[in-house]
């Protein structure tokens, strides 16, 4: 356990090979998805996905159009870099600060806030979807990166990580 | 929780004398807790009283009318209670598999006996980098109905007839949480093995001098000092577990046979969004929000999460 300690190989290699089979299912789905990427996609919608290279149906097309008629891809990618890197910065920054507070400090209204930040963690976002909409429209924040980042910044899961597991 | 206790007395800060009250014992919790309640009052509370407000209303556009208990009433029906049972038996599903499973593999790769070790964490984690409603398009092509789909194939490999995954219940349980277990495995593994890296290596040397095996010190030790990162997962689990939806869109958007893929998120967006019943939609949320509420209220009151620092 600490590698200090012998283990009969036998053993090991059992537990190796166990490893090797949820290695395999963890990345087969990978290995299924670039493969289906390479094949058109009627003869997926009519034959499924089957495991044969079947190499006069493989082409790069699909990845043609991505980035041709579909040049709209690159600003959705664009979209999602700017999103997660202000969006991970500032959620850091703000959710270790409160996580900080929760964990180290004893002050009044502790445990308040503590089944707040459970209370956040429990809704589901479909819940609150419609308010939240109508709330970013009156913010004047529709369209805007902000609009996503906001009220997603102080995150309720790493606060919780962060004064559970200090 | 002596290990908790020990942390937070060395992290108090001391009393910092003359540097104004910003910095006072007293006044820099509620600083640093601020942007919190901020966020909470403005993104949380105003839109969760809007929705208590809306499951007593029948939302019509233009104009809403205070309806009483009727989208309460609606509650009780065959569709609801089939949400509310396979979300909970998924639940239930997701916490069998996705606590010990995650924690064995997280000791066995935390050992430098372990040869690849590396390669096995970052093998397990690439499926967390993925989005679910992505990987839910392989994952329908890989049980697809048709002998020739890789599922399939491997059934008929080890014997077994193949299977129309998406057509009955137990097999569309099946195809959720192990979607779900696919996606999380190495999302807890790696919460264990940050807990592990924390265990002092003195424990487990003095133990061996002690002679104590492998399971001995699983048990005595791992296991203990792993408690807050289990409570963590757990906690999370039953959050996630109730709150799925997407594991079961990718199946079956939001039309399954016989409702066999009907959760409870699955049923508020069905007739809040779909059927355009906000109303009625709010109510199922407050429900749902008032079950996940009560059953981690009494989890975390069991496993002692309220602990009062000193």
């Amino acid at each position: 356990m600490t590698g200090t300690a012998k283990i009969h190989p036998i053993a090991k290699a059992i537990v190796v090979l166990m490893l090797l089979l949820f290695a395999v299912v963890a990345l087969f789905p990978f290995f299924a998805l670039l493969l289906a990427s390479f094949k058109p996609s009627t003869e997926l919608l009519r034959y499924g996905l089957n495991l044969k290279l079947q190499a006069h149906l493989l082409s790069l097309k699909n990845y043609i159009y991505l980035f041709q008629d579909g040049a709209k891809y690159l600003t959705w990618y664009k979209n999602s870099l700017i999103i997660t890197a202000v969006g991970t910065v500032l959620s850091l920054f703000f959710s270790s600060m409160v996580g900080y507070a929760l964990a180290v400090y004893d002050f009044k209204g502790r445990n308040v806030i503590f089944i707040l930040v459970l209370a956040v963690m429990m809704i589901p976002i479909e819940i609150l979807m419609l308010p939240l909409y109508k709330l970013m429209v009156s913010f004047k924040m529709i369209n805007t990166y902000w609009g996503v980042i906001v009220p997603t910044m102080v995150a309720p899961v790493a606060i919780f990580f962060l004064d559970n597991t200090h | 929780m002596e290990n908790k206790l020990d942390y937070s007395i060395q992290a108090v800060p001391q009393k910092r004398k003359g540097n104004g009250i910003i910095f006072s014992q007293k006044v820099a919790p509620y600083i640093f807790v601020s942007p919190f309640i901020l966020s909470f009052l403005i993104f949380f509370l105003y839109p969760s009283i809007s929705t208590i407000i809306m499951s007593f209303q029948e939302v019509l556009p233009g104009e809403t009318k205070f309806i009483g208990i009727e989208n309460y009433k609606k509650l009780l029906n065959p569709h609801f209670y089939a949400a509310l049972r396979n979300t909970t038996i998924y639940t239930i599903w997701t916490l069998i598999i996705l606590i010990p499973l995650p924690l064995v593999l997280a000791v066995i790769l935390n050992s430098k006996a372990i040869p690849g070790r590396n390669f096995f964490r970052s093998a397990y984690f690439i499926p967390a980098l993925t989005s679910t409603i992505v990987v839910g398009v392989v994952f329908r092509l890989i049980f697809g109905e048709l002998e020739s789909a890789p599922a399939n194939t491997l059934l008929k490999w080890l014997g077994l007839p193949a299977q129309q995954w998406t057509m009955h219940w137990g097999t569309g349980m099946f195809l959720m949480v192990f979607l779900a277990s696919w996606k999380w495995l190495g999302v807890n593994i790696l919460y264990f093995l940050s807990g592990l890296q924390n265990i002092p290596k003195e424990l487990y040397e003095s133990a061996e001098i002690d002679g104590a095996g492998m399971f001995r010190k699983f048990f005595n030790i791992t296991l203990p000092l792993l408690k807050p990162v289990v409570i963590y997962v757990l906690t999370i689990s039953i959050f996630g577990g109730f709150r799925m939806y997407e594991e079961s869109f990718v199946f079956w958007q939001n039309q399954s046979p016989g409702d066999i893929g009907l959760t409870l998120v699955g049923y508020i967006y069905r007739e809040g969004f779909i059927n355009n019943d906000m109303g009625f939609g709010s109510a199922i949320g407050i429900v749902l929000l008032i079950i996940v509420f009560v059953i981690n209220i009494i989890q975390l009151k069991a496993t002692g999460a309220f602990r009062k620092e000193g």
